[in-house]
C-alpha cells in the first residue's frame, strides 16, 4: 500500500517536472533569451538585461562623469530595479540627493539656477551640473 | 591567461584550500566519501578565503593574489611535507550501478546540474537583491584593493543591509583579482557548485542508510525543485545558507551518532560559523545546533554528558571565535539590522504580534500548495509523515532533522514577529526563500523515514 502510494507520488513528480521544464524553456521564451545571450559580449549583456536605452545612458554618464563625483537619478524610481542596476554599474560615482550632478532620463525637472546643462544623448536623458562645480 | 583558465584556477585554488583545512582536522574512523569531501572542500574554501580577507582587512593589508595566497601555499606545502592527507572512505560497492531506473534519476540530475550551470553562467548578476546587496560590495571592493574605511560609513547609504555578512561578497571580490577584471558574469559558477554540492552532500549522506536507487531517488528530487535550482542560478544567498546549514547539521548528527567522531563535530562548527558569515539568518543554524547538541547531550546517558558538554563548550567556541570580529566590527560601526525592531523581543511587545501569525500561515500555504516553484514537496513530505507517523521521530537521525526543521520554522516565524516591516510584504516576499534554506534537511528527513533501517540511523552508545 505504502510503496503504491510512494509510487503515484513519483510518478506526479516526474510528470510535473516535465511539465514545468517545457513550460520553463518554451512557454516563458527563455530559449529565445539564451539564443540571444549567447552571442552577446559581457557589456552587450549588461545592456540586453537592463534595456537599451537605459543602459546607453547609464554608459554614457559613466564615460563623462568623473570618479570622484556624486549624481541624483531623475526619471528613474528610488528602489526599483532599474535604480539599483544604475547605482552599480554607475559606482565609484555615489548616489547623493545634493549632487553634482543630476542624471534625467525621461522626465522633466527644473533646477533652473541651481543646475545646467552638460551632456546629453537627446532630449529625454540629459545630465546637467550644479552651477559652479566643475 | 585566458579568462575561462583562470576561473578554472580560482576554483581549484578555493577547493584546495579547503582541502587543505580538511587534512588538519582531527583524524575520524568514518571519513567523508570522495565527493562529499569535495563538496564540503569547496563550502570550507570559499569561507576560509573570505574570512581571510576580512583579516586581512583588520590588519589593514590590501587585497591582492599574493596576500590571499600565500598562507594557503605555505598549508599546502606544510601538508605535503609532513605527509598529511585527508584519508576518504572507500567507495561502496556497485557506486557506479546500473539498470534502466537508476540511468534516468541520474539523467535527470545531470540535466538540472547542467542546466544550473548554463542559466548562471549565460547572464551576468542581474537579479535584485544579487545586484542590490552583494554585488555592489563585492565591487566596492575590488576597485578599493580592500574594504574601504567608508565602506562602515558614507558608503553603507549606498545599499541597503550593510550589517549583511560578507562570506560570498568577498568570495566574488577573490574571483575578481583572479581574472584581473569586475566580470560578473563568470563569477556567478560559485553559485550552481554550491548546488551540486548540497546534491552531492545529500546523496551520499542517503547512501549512507539507503539503497543506490532510493539515494538517487531523493537527490533527484531536490535537484527537480524549481525554486532550489532557480537559486543556483541568481545570484542570492540563500542556496549557499543552505549548503553550509546543511553541511553542519549532517556531519552534527554524524557526531551524535558516533561520540568518538571529533572531526565531524569540529568541521560540523565550522560549517555553521560559515553559515552565519554567510546570511544573518545563519546565526538561527548555529543557535539551532547548540540547542539540539544540548538536548540530546542532556538526555542522553549519564556517562556520556560530560564529554557531552565539552563538545557542545567547543562547538559554540568555534562558532564565536569565527563570527567574533565580524560582529565587533559591526557593533563598533553601529551598524544593526533595520528589518529586526529590539522591542518586539520584550514579551509584552512580543504578544501585541500575535495578529502576525494569520498572514504568516497564509504566505505559508501559498507555498505549500505552489507546484510552480515547489513541486509537490510539501504534501509529499506530509503524505511521508502521515504514512509513517509512528517512526517520524523515532531514532537519533530522525528526530535530529525532523527537530531541526520544526525549529527552523519556528525560527523563522519567530522573526517575522519581532520584524517591524508589515508582515504581509515581508513574509510574501521572503517565505519562499527561506523555504530553501532547510528544504534538503526535509527531503533528507523523508529518506530517513522512508528507506531508514534503525541498526543504520540509531546512535551506537
Amino acid at each position: 500500500m505504502k510503496k503504491s502510494i510512494y509510487r503515484v507520488l513519483l510518478i506526479i513528480w516526474a510528470i510535473l517536472w516535465a511539465v514545468f521544464t517545457v513550460r520553463e524553456l518554451v512557454v516563458k521564451k527563455n530559449m529565445n533569451d539564451y539564443r540571444t545571450l549567447f552571442s552577446l559580449s559581457l557589456e552587450n549583456k549588461h545592456s540586453y538585461i537592463t534595456g537599451k536605452r537605459l543602459y546607453e545612458f547609464i554608459d554614457f554618464a559613466r564615460a563623462r562623469l568623473p570618479e570622484n563625483s556624486s549624481y541624483k537619478l531623475i526619471g528613474i524610481e528610488n528602489g526599483s530595479i532599474d535604480q539599483r542596476r544604475a547605482v552599480y554599474y554607475l559606482y565609484p560615482r555615489l548616489q547623493k540627493d545634493d549632487a553634482d550632478f543630476l542624471l534625467v532620463f525621461d522626465a522633466s525637472v527644473d533646477v533652473a539656477g541651481r543646475y545646467r546643462d552638460f551632456a546629453g544623448l537627446d532630449s529625454a536623458r540629459r545630465i546637467l551640473v550644479k552651477e559652479k562645480v566643475f | 591567461m585566458p579568462l575561462l583558465m583562470r576561473l578554472i584556477l580560482g576554483v581549484l585554488f578555493i577547493m584546495l584550500s579547503g582541502w587543505n583545512a580538511l587534512c588538519l582536522m582531527p583524524r575520524r574512523k568514518d571519513p567523508l566519501y570522495l565527493f562529499e569531501a569535495l563538496a564540503i572542500s569547496f563550502g570550507l574554501g570559499v569561507g576560509l578565503v573570505s574570512l581571510e580577507m576580512f583579516i586581512l582587512y583588520l590588519l589593514g593589508i590590501k587585497f591582492s593574489l599574493l596576500s590571499i595566497s600565500a598562507p594557503w601555499l605555505i598549508l599546502m606545502a606544510f601538508n605535503l611535507l609532513t605527509r598529511r592527507v585527508y584519508r576518504l572512505s572507500p567507495m561502496p560497492a556497485e557506486w557506479k550501478g546500473s539498470g534502466m531506473l537508476q540511468n534516468i534519476f541520474v539523467l535527470g540530475i545531470s540535466i538540472e546540474v547542467f542546466y544550473a550551470f548554463f542559466r548562471a553562467l549565460i547572464k551576468p548578476i542581474e537579479s535584485y537583491d544579487a545586484i542590490a546587496i552583494y554585488a555592489i560590495k563585492s565591487k566596492i571592493f575590488y576597485l578599493a584593493g580592500t574594504i574601504p574605511r567608508e565602506y562602515f560609513g558614507s558608503l553603507a547609504g549606498i545599499f541597503p543591509h550593510p550589517d549583511y555578512p560578507l562570506n560570498i561578497p568577498l568570495a566574488e571580490t577573490f574571483f575578481y583579482l583572479i581574472f584581473g577584471q569586475l566580470n560578473d558574469q563568470l563569477v556567478k559558477v560559485i553559485f550552481p557548485i554550491f548546488y551540486l554540492g548540497i546534491l552531492s552532500l545529500a546523496y551520499w549522506a542517503i547512501r549512507r542508510f539507503a539503497s543506490r536507487l532510493h539515494a538517487l531517488i531523493f537527490t533527484f528530487m531536490l535537484a527537480t525543485i524549481p525554486q532550489f535550482s532557480a537559486y543556483a542560478t541568481n545570484a542570492y544567498l540563500d542556496l549557499i545558507l543552505s549548503f553550509y546549514y546543511f553541511a553542519s547539521a549532517l556531519l552534527l548528527l554524524r557526531w551524535l551518532l558516533n561520540r568518538d567522531d571529533t572531526a565531524s563535530l569540529v568541521l560540523s562548527a565550522f560549517m555553521a560559523a560559515l553559515a552565519a558569515w554567510t546570511k544573518n539568518e545563519g546565526i538561527m543554524y548555529c543557535a539551532i545546533n547548540v540547542f539540539l547538541m544540548c538536548v540530546f547531550v542532556f538526555t542522553g546517558r549519564k556517562p556520556a554528558r560530560k564529554r557531552g558538554v565539552i563538545a557542545v563548550l567547543v562547538y559554540a567556541g568555534i562558532l564565536l571565535a569565527i563570527n567574533l570580529p565580524w560582529l565587533l566590527v559591526k557593533a563598533a560601526a553601529h551598524i544593526t539590522n533595520t528589518d529586526v525592531d529590539i522591542m518586539n523581543i520584550d514579551p509584552v511587545n512580543f504578544v501585541k504580534q500575535i495578529y502576525k501569525i494569520a498572514p504568516i500561515l497564509y504566505e505559508f500555504q501559498k507555498e505549500f500548495f505552489n507546484p510552480k516553484k515547489w513541486l509537490i514537496i510539501w504534501p509529499a513530505a506530509v503524505a511521508v509523515f502521515l504514512l509513517n507517523y509512528k517512526k517520524a521521530f523515532a531514532g537519533t537521525a530522525r528526530l535530529f532533522a525532523a527537530l531541526s526543521v520544526i525549529l527552523a520554522v519556528l525560527g523563522y516565524i519567530w522573526f517575522y514577529m519581532i520584524s517591524n516591516l508589515d508582515v504581509r510584504f515581508f513574509a510574501g516576499k521572503t517565505w519562499a526563500r527561506f523555504l530553501i534554506h532547510f528544504l534538503p534537511m526535509v527531503v533528507y528527513w523523508m529518506a530517513l523515514v522512508v528507506c531508514g533501517d534503525e541498526k543504520d540511523i540509531e546512535a551506537d552508545e
